[in-house]
């Protein structure tokens, strides 16, 4: 049963870890979109801080590695008119697929190059997350 | 990868790569397989051996400031911009070097004993 899509107007979240994204710079590499079923949360279900606390219960190694340093909003739309505007255009969607941990996971189930997911990087809000060491 | 230290690195490689570079490596070196929900392995000795074979090579790199990065498959990776700002990516396999250049989309690989030209091309940009 095909899952249900993600509305245009809703805004996803994706967690960047440290391996793909270089605070310091403020610089990622395309590992953080390339390839198939890209995990995205939605955040029309959780607001950031909730997701935050859940991405560092997925990506984390406790108790010393602190992996993910922020995450990166996109909204749905713009990130179909990038696909569609890029040189290889393709169409994109963004499925729901909650789990346990995470009822506002979702999907994007086509395979994104590293061309576009370089042009979606750059059009990501960028978010850290506030840490005891930035304070 | 255990008990890393930078001073396994050439001098070369320790200036391209600058302090944030060098800490994100032995940040990598601790990372264990299944990091990145289970899909992530461990740094790859061949790749950095790759690494640093490259920076050797293109000392000049460091007044681009790469960012070093680590992929799925175990692999560093350094991003840069070239002189039109565009993004140039490269990965380091311990035997060939897969490449990005945003300018154009261009996206290749090469056995690194096919790399002189390639680096040369990579030098005339950042000179």
């Amino acid at each position: 049963m095909p899952r249900p899509l993600c509305p245009p107007e809703e805004n996803v979240l994706r967690a960047l870890h440290t391996a793909f994204w270089d605070k310091s710079y403020h610089r990622g590499t395309s590992e953080v979109f390339k390839g198939t079923n890209i995990s995205v949360s939605r955040l029309a279900i959780l607001n950031l801080s909730e997701l935050f606390r859940i991405f560092h219960l997925e990506l984390d190694s406790p108790p010393h590695n602190r992996h993910v340093v922020g995450g990166g909003e996109i909204n749905i739309g713009r990130l179909q008119q990038i696909a569609r505007d890029f040189q290889n255009p393709i169409e994109i969607t963004v499925e729901e697929a909650p789990t346990e941990i995470n009822p506002a996971h979702a999907e994007i189930p086509q395979n994104i190059t590293r061309g576009l997911a370089r042009q979606i990087i750059a059009a990501l809000i960028i978010h850290y997350e506030q840490t005891e060491e930035d304070a | 990868m255990r008990e890393l230290t930078v001073e396994i690195l050439s001098d070369n490689a320790r200036r391209v790569l600058g302090a944030n570079g060098l800490r994100r490596l032995y940040e990598f070196s601790k990372y264990r397989t299944g990091w990145d929900a289970g899909q992530g392995q461990p740094l790859s000795r061949g790749s950095l051996s790759s690494l640093e074979w490259f920076l050797d090579q293109l000392p000049e790199l460091s007044t681009s400031e790469p960012s070093l990065f680590l992929t799925r498959t175990g692999n560093l990776q350094i991003v840069f911009e070239d002189h039109q700002g565009k993004t140039v990516e490269i990965d380091f396999f311990p035997d060939r070097l897969e490449y990005y250049f945003e300018d154009g989309d261009e996206e290749s690989s090469l056995p690194l004993s096919d790399a002189a030209d390639f680096i040369d091309r990579l030098r005339r940009p950042i000179a």
